[in-house]
């Protein structure tokens, strides 16, 4: 009932890539807080919390995502949701849990919406 | 007045008729008058024609006797040249109509060897002129007039001719041959002429009536125009001189006939008017001479036409009078009927007391209006009337409104009990057939003896409420002091016979479970017997049963004794179940009714009640519930002595702050490991996942709002029935009911509006199958039932 957290800084595609291994409980939710507030303090345009290896998620776990998409999105940023378990998924759906955030099936998909983004960027 | 009304329909049609009428009136008036008209004009055209033949002819024949005479007289005297011309002379003078007269005598028989040929005419200066046509002409005997009367020996008319150096004038020359008796009998001494100004004739011509267009016309033998409407074209022949459009064919056919001696008549094309004319031709009985008159048939029939525009005009006024008449009639008739419609229109708004139109009238307008009249009064008393009974109803419905709050207020919970304690769960459900009925039921709880009673009043409505409070308040005064259910049963019984003159009665079942020993002892009064659901299975028990209660007194009631399980689930109802018709007028009966409650085993207690009173109104497929229904379901929960226990420690909170607790770290995770590897086998992932979410929530919620003593503990029990799981969680913290009071997100916000807490509430509802709380003993109990499949 452990949590690992991954966390890849990629500055060219202005990318965090949080990735969680385990279990995101009451238990070990302070710890990834800590962890996706480094993310968060790397002001990348795009914080992507990678699920594919997530078994678990309590409200706990919920909250400290909640708290940090309010924070990426206060400073005009944005947070996404990738790889969610079908069980992951229920939960978020059963609590319309951030019915605004971006989220991606799978890593095609995440990499369509980058590079969208990236055009967009360098439209401006 | 619209268009439609009956007033405009009526003179439509009427003008319609009439004008329908007028019109064939006139068209066959026009036809025989028409026909009349032409055969008159014929008749007409005919006589003038005879007249001025005969006229013509009668002049003709004047001429033709009088030089017939004038020829006798010389032929029988042998009068000298000088005599002759004297007779001549006075001849010539005498006969008016004659414009000239010779006498030429063969050169044979003067002493002049030219002949000798005194001619005497009428000079335009008055006086006759004398002249000797011997001397004037080469050789008369060659002209035509001489020769040829002397040849055929008969006189003759000549062709019309100009003469020109004489009279100038038109004329026509009468020949007789002059015969003289002598010694050999008679021999033609010459010819005796008379010239015939044809003045005279064109004059009677003119004076024919024959209309603006009709005209008459003389022509010669050759066709050589003699009289006609113009004097340019005397002497010319017709048949050159005809107007442009005109057939010669037709004209050249009219003079043959008359050649013929023949009167014909011909259709020919109009020469300046439109319409039709008409040619007619006939020869002068004398002469030969053609004579033809033409006329126009439409200028005829025109006093005809101007008569008959005269009627039509005449006509179209009385139509128009006609109309005005008949609007104005049926107006008068129809004006009640039009009153009557608006009338119509208010009553269908709800005005009822719209007044009519007065009509003294008898006939069926009049009629309709008093028919109206009683109609609007017999809707007013009826609608009156109505509202009343409505008012009447609605009181009374407003009281047993009121009687059925004041009868389920006997019953425990309003007639819908949902109990869940330690040991057992109780849910029973009342629904009265009507708003008031004679079901009832009771429980009580007195240390570990449960008391559980359900009755059923015969009858049902008013009557059988008043008797089942009856029953209910006696009840009550019993139920505190007894401990088995004869000792309530028995006096019941007894009381509920004193004064029952209607001989109401009431079934009865009345129970005590030791929950303990979970020994069942019952008493029935003739009521169903209660079904037994163990493993899968429903059975009716079976029942020593005593009579009905209310109809005598001092009775034995039977006491059964049955030995529950932990498990075990119990059903008490009244017959609104086992006898619930469907349309086919077949009963649910106890057999079905016990398979129902077999396929409800495993589903937690709440959800197969239901889902039996759902399956009993399935049964009666729309039929009115015949009988007050009602069901009682008991669970006898196995004792959680035998369950996996877990215990979280209490955390001590410093202050009586409302701040919720920090959760301490390794608390949540051990626990989770814990009901990892106690859930059975199979459990799937994701329902084992799901149980631990929510065992998490339920837990982190006691912890952070349940101030929790330090020394206290949580208690985590896992209970495993064959289909299904119970969580159930203990904490001595303060009352607190987390499916109600804890702090409920709303959810599907967006994330600057979201809440970051409160969220936990929602997966315990979603993600187990029934949920329930009770506050017993100083400790919060929250039990959670999730299904394992």
């Amino acid at each position: 009932m452990e949590l690992a957290t991954h966390i890849n800084l990629d500055a060219d595609k202005s990318l965090a890539r949080v990735a969680l291994t385990g279990s995101l409980n009451t238990d070990t939710a302070p710890g990834f807080a800590l962890r996706l507030d480094e993310a968060i303090a790397a002001e990348m345009e795009l914080t992507v919390l990678d699920m594919a290896e997530l078994d678990y998620i309590s409200s706990a776990g919920l909250r400290v995502i909640f708290k940090a998409a309010k924070e990426i999105k206060g400073a005009g940023r944005k947070l996404a949701a990738a790889n969610r378990k079908p069980h992951i998924d229920k939960v978020f759906e059963i609590l319309k849990a951030l019915p605004d955030i971006a989220v991606f099936a799978d890593d095609e998909e995440m990499d369509e919406y980058l590079t969208a983004m990236q055009d967009k960027i360098r439209g401006e | 007045m619209s268009r439609h009304s009956l007033a405009t329909r009526l003179s439509y049609l009427l003008a319609a008729c009439i004008a329908g009428m007028a019109l064939v009136t006139t068209l066959v008036h026009y036809q025989l008058s028409r026909r009349v008209i032409l055969e008159q004009v014929a008749a007409d055209t005919d006589r003038i024609i005879n007249d001025t033949r005969y006229d013509l002819d009668a002049q003709l024949r004047g001429v033709e006797q009088a030089t017939r005479l004038f020829a006798q007289l010389l032929g029988r005297h042998q009068y000298a040249p000088e005599e002759i011309k004297q007779q001549l002379r006075i001849m010539v003078e005498n006969r008016t109509d004659i414009f000239g007269g010779a006498v030429a005598i063969a050169p044979a028989f003067t002493a002049n060897s030219a002949g000798f040929v005194p001619y005497y005419y009428r000079s335009p200066a008055g006086p006759l002129s004398y002249l000797d046509l011997a001397e004037s002409m080469s050789d008369f005997t060659d002209q035509p007039w001489f020769k040829e009367t002397v040849n055929t020996g008969r006189p003759q008319w000549s062709e019309p001719y100009f003469d020109s150096g004489g009279g100038e004038i038109l004329m026509a020359t009468y020949s007789v041959p002059l015969y003289r008796a002598n010694a050999k009998g008679c021999s033609l001494i010459g010819v005796v002429t008379t010239d015939l100004a044809l003045t005279s004739l064109s004059n009677q011509l003119e004076g024919l009536q024959l209309g603006e267009a009709g005209f008459a016309l003389l022509l010669s033998r050759r066709g050589m125009i003699i009289a006609g409407p113009a004097n340019t074209l005397l002497m010319q022949p017709l048949l050159d001189m005809l107007p442009t459009g005109q057939d010669p064919l037709v004209w050249q056919t009219l003079l043959d006939s008359a050649a013929s001696a023949m009167t014909s008549s011909s259709p020919v094309p109009c020469i300046r008017e439109d319409g039709d004319c008409l040619v007619h031709m006939t020869p002068l009985a004398t002469t030969g001479w053609p004579l033809g008159v033409y006329y126009s048939e439409t200028e005829m029939l025109a006093p005809l036409r101007s008569l008959l525009v005269r009627m039509a005009l005449s006509e179209l006024g009385s139509l128009l009078l006609i109309l005005v008449l008949v609007h104005f009639l049926s107006r008068q008739l129809t004006r009640p009927l039009a009153a009557l419609v608006s009338v119509t229109d208010n009553i269908a708004r709800g005005y009822l007391d719209a007044p009519l139109p007065r009509t003294p009238r008898d006939d069926e307008v009049g009629g309709l209006v008093r028919s109206f009249a009683a109609m609007q009064k017999n809707l007013r008393e009826h609608i009156a009337e109505l509202q009343r009974e409505t008012a009447s109803r609605n009181r009374l419905e407003g009281e047993l409104d009121a009687a059925r709050d004041i009868q389920y207020a006997m019953i425990p919970d309003a007639g819908s009990t949902r109990v869940y304690r330690e040991q057992v769960s109780l849910w029973a459900e009342l629904r009265p057939a009507r708003s008031v009925g004679g079901d009832f039921y009771w429980y009580r709880l007195v240390g570990q003896q449960l008391l559980i009673v359900v009755g059923d009043v015969s009858d049902k409505g008013v009557p059988a409420a008043l008797f089942m409070s009856r029953a209910m308040t006696l009840l009550q005064q019993h139920a505190a002091t007894a401990s088995d259910p004869s000792q309530l049963i028995t006096p019941l019984n007894d009381e509920l016979c004193e004064g029952n003159d209607n001989c109401m009665f009431v079934t009865l079942f009345c129970g005590i479970i030791d929950l303990d020993s979970l020994v069942l002892r019952f008493a029935s009064g003739g009521h169903t017997p209660p079904s037994l659901v163990r493993g899968g299975l429903s059975i009716s028990l079976e029942q020593d049963t005593g009579p009905a209660l209310g109809l005598q007194n001092e009775q034995h009631f039977p006491i059964n004794e049955v030995q529950l399980r932990a498990a075990d689930r119990l059903v008490v109802f009244t017959d609104g179940i086992d006898e619930a018709f469907n349309p086919a007028n077949e009963q649910l009966g106890l057999e079905r009714f016990n398979q129902l409650l077999g396929e409800g085993h495993g589903k937690v207690l709440e959800q197969a009640g239901s889902e039996a009173l759902l399956a009993v109104e399935k049964h009666a497929d729309g039929e009115p519930q015949s009988d007050d229904i009602t069901l009682l379901l008991l669970d006898l929960i196995p004792s959680t002595t035998d369950a996996a226990r877990y215990r979280v420690a209490g955390q001590a909170s410093a202050t009586n702050s409302n701040e919720p607790m920090p959760v301490a770290d390794s608390t949540i995770g051990p626990l989770l490991d814990w009901l990892q590897e106690q859930t059975p086998g199979q459990l799937s992932d994701t329902a084992q996942g799901e149980l631990m979410l929510v065992t998490e929530e339920a837990v982190t919620n006691a912890l952070k709002y349940g101030r929790l003593a330090a020394d206290s503990s949580i208690e985590i029990a896992l209970i495993t029935f064959p289909d299904y799981l119970v969580i159930q969680i203990s904490d001595s913290g303060i009352a607190f009911n987390p499916l109600e009071e804890a702090r409920s997100a709303k959810l599907g916000l967006n994330t600057a509006a979201a809440p970051v807490g409160g969220l936990g509430v929602h997966l315990l509802k979603a993600l187990t199958d029934h949920q329930s709380y009770q506050r017993q003993a100083d400790h919060n109990i929250l039990r959670l039932t999730k299904k394992l499949l």
